[in-house]
């Protein structure tokens, strides 16, 4: 095949769309989502619409239309990303690619039509190359209008609301990624059964089935790691065969073993947004300042006046040995100023994946220690990142002692951000003009948010090699939640982003293969 | 000699085929050679074979057994039909295009360049009397427009070898006389045309060559001449005309019939001179003798009914 040939495909191609009412439509509908963001402006107090036509303040909208709004972040950012959440996610990612599978359903049954398909395939050009062509040709269009969609509307963002958050642009990929998967099964379809209907409707099916299954396959795995931490909180390994309560075992292992098989094979759209957020952060990340590769624990930028050394001994007790005897030191952090006394350092439990059952494994040790005052267990959030705090005194070589230690999960296993201060430490940056002015309790409370401020402050530069900002950051006692907590380039092959693209792409190859062989014994 | 354009050798095609079917045998053990630079007519009833054989050539369908070659390679190959034109029965174009996108985009999938076509769309488009519908969309066409733009995008790229599979189909008179002449101008440009057509007629006026199937296999193969043999049957235009005629005739030949301007009589080869003496003789002006031939549709007619006969009896 010529370049003449593939420009004669590409041509006929875009002959093709340009005639189709679909696309028109959905090329309708991103330019009016363009053009609202041009439309819609979102100052620092309020809404602006066409161009100061009228106003509405952020409290206005969110009372209106009962708005659950990020806290942590300004209104306006908080709103911005909500409505770019609802238009890429929802929008486009659901109703987008309904639409899109319907402009592209009717490729392969067209090709094949009685009488058309003689003509077409009379010509030199192998019928692989059209069915290929026509695949790239669904796969290129959807891809330009996901990307028409977000880089206008990052655009109308940026003119209209000085609002710029370039992660956005990244959503075309993932619209596109699996758009491509599903576009090959309506193919597919489209090959055996030569009925635009079919392959619409069956492609439709698909996708939603494929992802209840990967969802549910998500829960399953967060389940039994919820269920696999009680039993070793417990201290009572599930091998003893007694009867359980519910359905059989056998039954339930069953169900579980075709949810894996399944979740294997077929391509995992579900983990598509994932992939993107990693490749991002691949891309548009530096080398960090610290990077751990047993614990994946990441510090991309260390907090002011914040050194850190592995050079000398590890602390003489780890925080996580209180739950677990797999922990292990990481690295100190040394801040300058600090004073003596005190110690800031990281230790990981590499096999363990629960914060929250470990803070609570941790407080129930702590409290039945002698010397150890009342202990506090607290849920931290800050940047989209969680961790349990497990907060108490003690006294080591006759000194008190206030110890913070923030847990958090990731890259396969536990890591502790632990403190060790005398009680009156003022932190660094705290200040100290009002804590001079306080005295007694208040004083004691205000010096503990300062220490407490200051370990947030620490805690808000760790993260794990899996991802970027905001989607691996969640809350990890949620069980839908722990794959997504899980998920890396170097993560374990089921939480492998590797295995995911990679079987995901074999699966897409395995389908347009099978595609190319149906159309190629087709006798016209 | 020169090489055969086509060669095919106990080519067979079998229909439905599976494990414990036999299926329908659509082509039997064809053999055929077909030589560059003629034009072919495929004649055969419904069901004979001729559009299975043609896509069986084109690599439109495959076969089950036996040989196909098309200008030395295995018939189905991308490149050979590079040199290949096609116009199938009951064709559709991509309705999206419209008369001249369809001429080019069928052209550029041949490897025809769009500068090299810019010259040939618009003269293509003349002869095929479409210059008022060109950039008209396909679904606006009626069936003989698009039977003249499929015809056009079927030789835009001058292929040497045509297969026409009912070219005239839906066509006006007009339009018939147009494709005729297109048919004969190929031929002298030295272009092997293949026609499939139910219009015997129509291949008698423009076919060197004829193949006759039925049932899967070749009946006859072989020049208009060759098929079409002299019935025997004269006829007699002759001045005065008139029941003088019925006793010259007296004892010459069978099936005497007298006509408005002379007979027509059944006459074997040596009585034709003995006849023309007799009218000389007797002073009439002798303006025309035609001697009868089998028409092409009495042939095909007879051909099919005798294999039909012997299928039945066998």
């Amino acid at each position: 095949m010529n370049a003449t040939m593939r420009k004669a495909l590409v041509l006929d191609a875009v002959y093709q769309v340009l005639d189709n009412r679909v696309f028109r439509i959905l090329l309708g509908t991103v330019l009016l989502l363009i053009f609202l963001t041009f439309a819609i402006g979102f100052r620092e107090e309020e809404i602006v619409l066409l161009f100061g036509w009228k106003t509405y303040t952020y409290e206005q909208i969110l009372d209106t239309f009962d708005l659950p709004l990020q806290s942590g972040i300004p209104q306006r950012e908080g709103m911005i990303r909500m409505l770019q959440m609802l238009f890429v996610d929802k929008v486009a990612g659901s109703l987008g690619m309904t639409f899109a599978i319907a402009a592209t359903a009717f490729f392969v049954p067209r090709l094949l039509e009685k009488g058309l398909a003689d003509g077409l395939f009379s010509k030199p050009i192998s019928r692989r190359s059209f069915y290929l062509a026509s695949y790239f040709t669904g796969v290129g269009f959807v891809g330009a209008l996901a990307l028409l969609l977000v880089v206008g509307m990052h655009a109308g963002l940026l003119l209209s609301s000085g609002f710029s958050d370039s992660g956005f642009l990244w959503g075309a990929l993932t619209l596109t990624y699996v758009f491509a998967i599903v576009h090959g099964v309506s193919m597919l379809i489209g090959a055996y059964t030569r009925s635009s209907v079919a392959a619409l409707l069956l492609a439709l099916l698909f996708f939603m089935v494929n992802g209840c299954i990967h969802s549910g396959w998500a829960v399953k795995e967060g389940v039994l790691q919820t269920e696999e931490m009680r039993q070793f909180l417990a201290g009572e390994p599930d091998e003893s065969g007694e009867e359980h309560d519910g359905p059989p075992v056998a039954l339930v292992d069953g169900f579980f073993t075709t949810v894996d098989v399944l979740h294997y094979t077929l391509p995992k759209t579900t983990e598509a947004g994932l992939i993107t957020e990693l490749l991002r952060a691949k891309i548009t990340r530096s080398e960090p300042d610290f990077f751990d590769p047993k614990s994946k624990l990441r510090i991309q930028e260390l907090a002011d006046d914040t050194s850190i050394s592995r050079d000398r001994a590890a602390p003489a007790a780890l925080d996580l040995e209180l739950a677990t005897k797999e922990a292990a030191f990481v690295a100190w952090l040394d801040v300058e100023g600090a004073g003596d006394g005190v110690s800031l350092w990281l230790e990981r439990a590499p096999t363990l994946r629960r914060g929250g059952s470990m803070s609570e494994a941790m407080e129930k040790k702590l409290k039945g220690t002698p010397g150890v005052g009342r202990v506090r267990r607290d849920h931290h959030w800050r940047r989209g990142m969680s961790a349990r705090v497990v907060q108490w005194h003690d006294a080591a070589d006759g000194e008190a002692r206030a110890r913070r230690v923030f847990v958090m999960a990731g890259g396969g296993g536990l890591v502790a951000l632990s403190m060790a201060a005398p009680p009156e430490w003022v932190p660094p940056g705290a200040d100290t003009a009002s804590l001079s002015e306080k005295s007694g309790e208040d004083r004691v409370k205000a010096v503990e948010e300062a220490q407490l401020e200051f370990m947030s402050k620490q805690f808000a530069t760790l993260e794990f090699d899996q991802g970027g900002d905001g989607v691996f950051r969640t809350d990890d006692d949620d069980p839908t939640l722990f794959v997504k907590n899980e998920f890396g380039w170097s993560s374990v092959w089921k939480y492998n982003a590797w295995f995911s693209l990679g079987s995901s792409i074999a699966f897409t190859v395995l389908v347009l293969a099978l595609g190319i062989w149906r159309i190629r014994r087709i006798d016209f | 000699m020169v090489a055969p354009i086509i060669s095919v050798r106990a080519l067979s095609k079998v229909y439905g085929k599976r494990l414990f079917k036999s299926g329908f045998r659509a082509l039997d053990s064809i053999d055929l050679d077909i030589e560059p630079g003629s034009v072919f007519g495929l004649l055969g009833p419904n069901g004979a074979g001729k559009t299975t054989l043609l896509k069986i050539l084109i690599g439109l369908a495959h076969k089950t057994g036996g040989d196909a070659i098309v200008f030395g390679e295995p018939a189905g190959r991308p490149l050979p039909r590079q040199r290949i034109g096609y116009l199938p029965e009951a064709h559709r174009l991509p309705n999206y295009l419209t008369g001249r996108q369809v001429l080019e985009l069928y052209g550029m999938m041949c490897g025809r360049d769009r500068e090299w076509l810019s010259t040939r769309i618009p003269q293509w488009i003349e002869r095929v009397g479409m210059t008022q519908g060109a950039d008209r969309k396909i679904r606006e066409y009626s069936k003989g427009m698009q039977q003249r733009i499929g015809l056009a995008s079927a030789l835009i790229h001058e292929p040497e070898l045509v297969f026409l599979d009912e070219p005239t189909d839906g066509v006006d008179p007009v339009g018939r006389a147009a494709i005729r002449e297109i048919v004969l101008d190929l031929k002298r440009r030295g272009a092997t045309v293949f026609i499939n057509s139910h219009l015997l007629m129509e291949v008698e006026l423009i076919c060197d060559r004829v193949v006759i199937m039925a049932g899967g296999r070749v009946l006859r193969a072989g020049t208009i001449d060759e098929l079409t043999p002299r019935s025997g049957r004269v006829s007699f235009e002759v001045e005065p005309a008139g029941e003088r005629l019925d006793a010259l005739f007296a004892g010459l030949g069978t099936h005497y019939t007298r006509t408005p301007r002379g007979c027509d009589v059944l006459l074997a080869d040596s009585e034709l001179d003995q006849a023309i003496d007799r009218l000389r003789a007797a002073g009439v002006s002798i303006r025309a003798i035609e001697q009868r031939r089998l028409t092409l549709e009495q042939s095909f007619i007879d051909l099919v009914k005798a294999d039909t006969s012997n299928g039945s009896t066998k």
